[in-house]
């Protein structure tokens, strides 16, 4: 747990942050997001003594900071940032090291440390003794992550930890740091000027401005309820569909029954009840196609020989789609509903009607 | 590919030289005793017709293969150019032992001629060094010239010139002065590091404390060494004449004293920039980094900006170290020792194989010390040395 008290920055005359108060909670994945210069380096360093606040106080987990040695302090955070700051001398193992070796640990806890953060962060134990130069920029975050993790602290501070990263790239590593919070419930205070980053990894995501925070919320709260002005522009016109990234395809899902091709038609016909459409499978699952409900169906023929054909990679949505590439698919195909598929067998489908619904709620 | 065996312009300079020094009428200087004017030898004397033949083919060879870059043809090119060095040098010596059987007072010398072959055949081995990037290979090239040379000189084969002479006359003398030499500037280089790498960490990380430090040591790199002693002559004469501690340390206003610190303050300039630049350079983040995982800045300096350093400091220590012995050579003038004691002897008499005897051993130690600095920074270097 992190508590800010009414801490302020000054710079001579100019005030960096301005009498922020942040409460984050054990297992909480907070945000700080605002335009560039508003104060969140500063309020991040701050929390590791980087930086030493002109007023007010900083706890964590109860303990003020300013009653700790900073560099003992600093070994139990987490620290990640963007420029990453590996140290070229030293192989990649060497470097996931330094901390635990700053506490002391012996050899062999540490060996068997560097390899479990090695895979946590899907490095293969081969890159364990690479040079930092011989990394690409994700994969020397990746190590930069584990570095940060070396120790089992309960907070890790992240200043734009994939700010420098191409879309793929970041992408890959936002996934891989959800999955890894979601398996250590970490205290993470990340900084980003990215909305859709924020949106996709935060719990609480605090909004600055001016070196103050505007609005401390749940991505949902913020994106449905911008606090002013200021924050409704800064999240853009497109919150609402900033919000359905933050939901996925298997929440909103809905049971259906699908037919094979070999059924008869008469049998399955009464399946259609209201829907217009029956997704086709093979005998093994597998999507195939559709049924359109029409008079001209002949009720002792096969299911094959009416169907519409067409590729599972086009029509099916799988599991972890997020509603808003569901949403984006019904409107590339133009149509009203898709299949949802998890490993390769068709389990359910998706309606725009849903979507929408769920996007207001 | 005509083109690719187009020869470089420093090994047609090598050459030239080469080929001006075989064919310059005084190869070899011939004196019937030592204060004698000499007559001129050429080289047709000692090497004979079909030697000088050969060994302009082997120099056209030698160039014509410049541009040839078959694997280890450097070693090869520079493999003959030692070779014709040591059959020259040891057909002279040859020559001066039968002149010195007709005559013991004879003594013949080295003379332009000879030296310009030697400088052409330098002038080769420092174009395949210098364009050479590994460490080991470059170590090889400096092997294959001077190993050799060292041979000949040190098993007597050219005892019977007259720069061998001269060395037979001052033996004992020339062994205390070279252990001179080598501790004047090895000594001064010390005590540089030892001031110099923490005044670059400090004024690193103190900007305000840089620009001064380096104002102070960039203006006495400006003071002629001359001067230098000469400045510090009076202010160690008066601490002598006051101090008796000082005194019976050996120190005086002139000897190694001012000798070593002169030397230590040239060296300083070296040194203190390379560290500073060093320290400068590395990474914010990688600083920023450090700090936020909790090191002590003692701990940052020692595993961290050390290390990182090292190679650029031990270049500044390589770049003062050869400075340094180089300027040793005239500490002899306050009376400090070294080889300069034979070069401004053979200077005062006009005795080149003197002046000789005091110069070839300083260019030695230079280019030893030289690759020594070059394979250590190398090693410092490590796995991570693909960085830039
Ligand atoms: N050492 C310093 N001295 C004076 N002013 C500073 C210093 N460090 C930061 N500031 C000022 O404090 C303010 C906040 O800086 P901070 O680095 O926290 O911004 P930020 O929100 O992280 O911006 P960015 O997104 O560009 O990284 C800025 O206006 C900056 O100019
Ligand atoms: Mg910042």
């Amino acid at each position: 747990m992190i508590e800010l008290k009414n801490v302020t920055k000054k710079y001579g005359e100019d005030t960096a942050v301005d009498g922020v108060s942040l409460k984050i909670d054990k297992g909480d994945f907070c945000v700080l997001i605002g335009p560039s210069g508003c104060g969140k380096s500063t309020t991040l360093k701050m929390i590791n003594r980087l930086i030493e606040p002109s007023g007010g106080e900083i706890f964590t987990d109860g303990l003020d900071v300013k009653k700790q040695k900073p560099e003992i302090l600093r070994r139990g955070i987490g620290y990640v940032i963007q420029s990453v700051g590996l140290f070229p001398h030293m192989s990649v193992s060497d470097n996931i090291a330094v901390v635990p070796r700053l506490l002391k640990w012996e050899n062999s806890r540490i060996d068997k440390q560097v390899n479990e953060l090695l895979s946590l962060v899907e490095l293969g134990s081969d890159y364990a003794d690479k040079y930092p130069h011989q990394l690409s920029g994700g994969e020397a975050q990746r190590v930069g992550v584990a570095r940060a993790l070396a120790a089992d602290a309960d907070i890790l501070l992240m200043d734009e930890p994939f700010g420098a990263l191409d879309p793929v790239t970041r992408e890959a590593l936002q996934k891989g740091l959800l999955r890894i919070q979601k398996k250590l419930k970490k205290t993470v205070v990340f900084v980003t000027h990215d909305i859709d980053e924020a949106v996709r990894l935060a719990t609480k995501i605090a909004i600055m401005k001016d070196g103050r925070v505007v609005q401390y919320d749940t991505p949902e709260n913020i994106l449905n309820n911008p606090a002013d002005k200021f924050t409704e522009e800064f999240i853009g016109i497109d919150r609402a569909l900033k919000n359905l990234t933050r939901m996925f395809v298997k929440d909103i899902s809905s049971k259906v029954s699908t037919v094979k091709e070999r059924d008869k038609i008469s049998d399955v016909i009464g399946l259609f009840c209201d829907k217009v459409y029956l997704w086709v499978t093979d005998e093994n699952g597998r999507f195939t196609g559709w049924l359109s409900k029409s008079a001209k169906l002949d009720g002792s023929a096969e299911v094959k020989d009416f169907m519409h054909r067409a590729s599972s990679e086009q029509y099916c949505l799988s599991t972890d789609t997020t509603l808003k590439d569901a949403l984006s698919k019904l409107v590339m195909n133009g149509v009203v509903v898709l299949p949802v598929s998890e490993d390769d067998l068709v389990i359910g489908e998706i309606s725009l009607q849903s979507i929408l619904e769920s996007g207001n709620g | 590919m005509p083109e690719r065996i187009k020869p470089c312009g420093v090994d047609i300079l090598a050459c030239l030289f080469c080929f001006a020094g075989l064919f310059f009428p005084t190869f070899l200087l011939e004196k019937a005793n030592r204060l004698m004017p000499g007559d001129s030898v050429s080289a047709f004397y000692p090497l004979g017709v079909w030697s000088v033949i050969i060994i302009v083919a082997t120099f056209i060879l030698v160039l014509f293969s410049g541009k040839l870059n078959f694997a280890y043809g450097n070693v090869l090119r520079l493999s003959a150019v030692s070779t014709v060095l040591v059959y020259v040098t040891v057909s002279s010596a040859f020559f001066a032992s039968n002149v010195m059987e007709e005559s013991s007072y004879a003594r013949v010398s080295f003379s332009t001629g000879y030296w310009l072959l030697f400088l052409g055949c330098m002038l080769l081995y420092l174009q395949a060094y210098t364009t050479e990037k590994r460490q080991s290979i470059r170590f090889l090239y400096t092997s294959i010239i001077f190993i050799p040379l060292a041979v000949i000189v040190f098993s007597g084969f050219i005892d019977s010139m007259s720069v061998m002479q001269e060395y037979i006359n001052y033996a004992e003398r020339f062994k205390k002065e070279i252990v001179v030499h080598l501790m004047i500037s090895v000594g001064s280089i010390l005590l540089a590091c030892l001031a110099g790498v923490p005044l670059g960490i400090f004024s690193a990380k103190r900007d305000s404390a840089g620009s001064g430090i380096f104002d102070v040591l960039n203006i006495v790199q400006t003071i002629p060494s001359i001067a230098l002693f000469g400045l510090l002559m009076a202010p160690l004469a008066w601490l002598a004449t006051n101090s008796a501690m000082l005194k019976s340390a050996g120190i005086s206003g002139i000897g190694w004293a001012p000798a070593v610190i002169a030397l230590f303050l040239y060296s300083l300039l070296p040194i203190v920039r390379n560290t500073y630049e060093g320290v400068k350079n590395i990474d914010d983040g990688v600083r920023e980094a450090a700090r936020g995982m909790g090191m002590t800045s003692m701990y940052m300096l020692v595993k961290v900006e050390l290390p990182l350093t090292m190679p650029v400091i031990l270049n500044g220590i390589r770049v003062a170290l050869v400075q340094s012995i180089g300027n040793t050579a005239v500490v002899s003038l306050i009376g400090a020792g070294g080889m300069g004691i034979f070069i401004f002897q053979g200077l005062g008499q006009s005795a080149v194989p003197l002046i000789m005897l005091g110069t070839i051993p300083t260019i030695v130690l230079a280019v030893l010390a030289d690759s020594i600095m070059q394979l250590t920074i190398s090693l410092s270097k490590g796995a991570h040395n693909d960085r830039t």
